[in-house]
C-alpha cells in the first residue's frame, strides 16, 4: 500500500520550493542555501536546520568516489544495520552510531526502559518509556525493519531487557552501550546526568 | 562564495500587459522591472509533475517564470486529484506533462512550457538539467532525487528539493558550489523506504 500524505501538504511545501526558485532567480535572499527546513503540519512546527558540506560526501566531499558523471547518480548502498557494531558485538551500538542512524533518517523505535523518576530528568528525543519492570513484549513487533533500541542509565538493565527480548525470538533489538549517560557526554553535552 | 545566477540580456523590456499582469510584483522594490525581466528570461527545470510539481509549476507561471520544462512519465489517475492540484478530472489518463501544461497555460499563456514525457535517467539528466537556470525536485523516489542532486552538482545549477509523508514535508535549497551540502551529505545512504513521499 502507497503511504499516505494530507492533501494540502504538497501545497504549502510546493510553495516554498517556488518561493525559494523566485528568491533565487531575483538574487533576493540566500539564506536558504545549505539548509534543511522541516515542517510538521500536526505539531504546526518549523525547523531550519543547516547542511553543512560533509568532508565524507560522496560527491561534494573531499578527494569523493563521485569524481564525474559517469560515476554519479547511483543511490548509495544501504549499509548493513550497525555493520560495524555487529561485528564487534551483534548486541549493542554505540551512541555515535545511534545518532548518525537518527540523522540520516533511520527508522528507530527507541525504547527507554528507566523509571519514571529517571525518566523525567532527561530522555532522548523520540523515545518511547517502557520501564524494564513493566515492559511487555507483545507491544514490539519482530520485523526486522523495525529496529528496537532499549537504553537506560549505564546500559545493564537495556542489557538485560535486550536478553529477554532476544530469548523469546527478537532479532531487531539492540542496547545502547552506556546508556543515556554515554549519549549525554559523547553527542548531547547539553542534556542533564545523574 | 555565492553566486549569481547568470541571466543576460534584460534589454527586451515589459509589453504593457505584462506591466499590468505583474503590477504587484513592479511596485515591489525587491522585484520591479528589472527583477519581473529576470523572471521572464530564466528558465526552471520541474522534475515530477506531481503534487509538488503542480503547485511550483502554477504559481512559477503565474509570478513570470518565462520558461519551463516539466519532465514526467506518469498519467493522471484519480488517486492524484486530492492534492495533484494542477490535474483536472477531465484530464484523467493524459499524461501529467501535458496535463499541467494546459493548466499552467490557461493560467499565463506568455509562459513557455517544454514537456519531457521520459523517465529522467542517467543518460539524459545531465543534458536537460544543464538547459536550465534553477533545478526543482519535485519527485517521488530516491533514484531520482540522487540522480537530480548530482546533475545540478555538476552543471552547477541550484537546486531546490522538497518532499511529504503524511502530515510532515521537507525542503532544503542545495548549491554546494556556492555554499553548504548537498543532498548526498543530509542522505550519505537511502531513507527506509517508508520514509518515501508520494
Ligand atoms: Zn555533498
Amino acid at each position: 500500500m502507497e503511504s499516505g500524505v494530507l492533501g494540502v501538504l504538497p501545497g504549502t511545501m510546493g510553495l516554498l520550493q517556488s518561493t525559494e526558485v523566485l528568491k533565487l532567480v531575483l538574487g533576493v535572499g540566500i539564506e536558504m542555501i545549505g539548509q534543511l527546513l522541516l515542517y510538521d503540519a500536526l505539531e504546526v512546527d518549523f525547523r531550519k536546520i543547516h547542511v553543512p558540506q560533509e568532508k565524507t560526501c560522496q560527491l561534494c566531499g573531499v578527494n569523493p568516489p563521485i569524481k564525474a558523471w559517469p560515476d554519479a547518480g547511483k543511490v548509495p548502498v544501504i549499509e548493513e544495520f550497525g555493520s560495524e557494531e555487529r561485528k564487534n558485538n551483534a548486541d549493542q551500538v554505540s551512541a555515535h552510531w545511534l545518532s548518525d542512524a537518527l540523522r540520516n533518517g533511520r527508522q528507530i523505535r527507541l525504547v527507554d526502559v528507566r523509571e519514571p523518576h529517571e525518566w523525567e530528568i532527561c530522555r532522548l528525543k523520540g523515545a518511547e518509556h517502557h520501564p524494564a519492570s513493566k515492559i511487555q513484549t507483545e507491544n514490539f513487533s519482530k520485523d526486522l525493519e523495525k529496529i528496537i533500541i532499549f537504553y537506560c542509565h549505564r546500559g545493564v538493565r537495556s542489557e538485560r531487557t535486550l536478553r529477554v527480548f532476544r530469548e523469546l525470538g527478537y532479532e531487531n533489538c539492540r542496547s545502547l552501550i552506556g546508556g543515556i549517560d554515554a549519549w549525554a557526554k559523547e553527542i548531547e553535552p547539553g542534556m542533564p546526568r545523574y | 562564495m555565492f553566486q549569481k545566477i547568470p541571466i543576460e540580456d534584460l534589454s527586451q523590456g515589459l509589453s504593457a500587459t505584462e506591466v499590468k499582469r505583474y503590477s504587484r510584483h513592479l511596485s515591489l522594490s525587491e522585484v520591479g522591472p528589472e527583477g519581473q525581466q529576470k523572471l521572464k528570461k530564466s528558465k526552471v527545470l520541474i522534475v515530477g509533475a506531481g503534487g509538488l510539481g503542480c503547485p511550483v509549476g502554477l504559481y512559477l507561471a503565474a509570478a513570470g517564470i518565462g520558461q519551463l520544462g516539466i519532465i514526467d512519465h506518469d498519467v493522471v489517475e484519480i488517486s492524484n486529484l486530492q492534492r495533484q492540484i494542477g490535474h483536472f478530472e477531465k484530464n484523467l489518463g493524459l499524461p501529467k506533462t501535458k496535463s499541467l501544461a494546459k493548466t499552467i497555460t490557461s493560467i499565463n499563456p506568455q509562459s513557455r512550457v517544454e514537456l519531457i514525457s521520459d523517465k529522467l535517467q542517467h543518460n539524459n539528466a545531465l543534458q536537460i538539467v544543464q538547459k536550465y537556470d534553477v533545478i526543482v525536485d519535485c519527485s517521488d523516489n530516491f533514484p531520482t532525487r540522487y540522480l537530480v542532486n548530482d546533475a545540478a552538482f555538476f552543471a552547477n545549477k541550484p537546486l531546490v528539493t522538497a518532499s511529504v509523508h503524511k502530515f510532515q514535508g521537507q525542503l532544503a535549497v542545495f548549491w554546494p558550489k556556492s555554499k553548504g551540502g548537498c543532498y548526498r551529505c543530509l542522505y550519505p545512504v537511502t531513507l527506509p523506504e517508508s520514509i518515501a513521499p508520494t
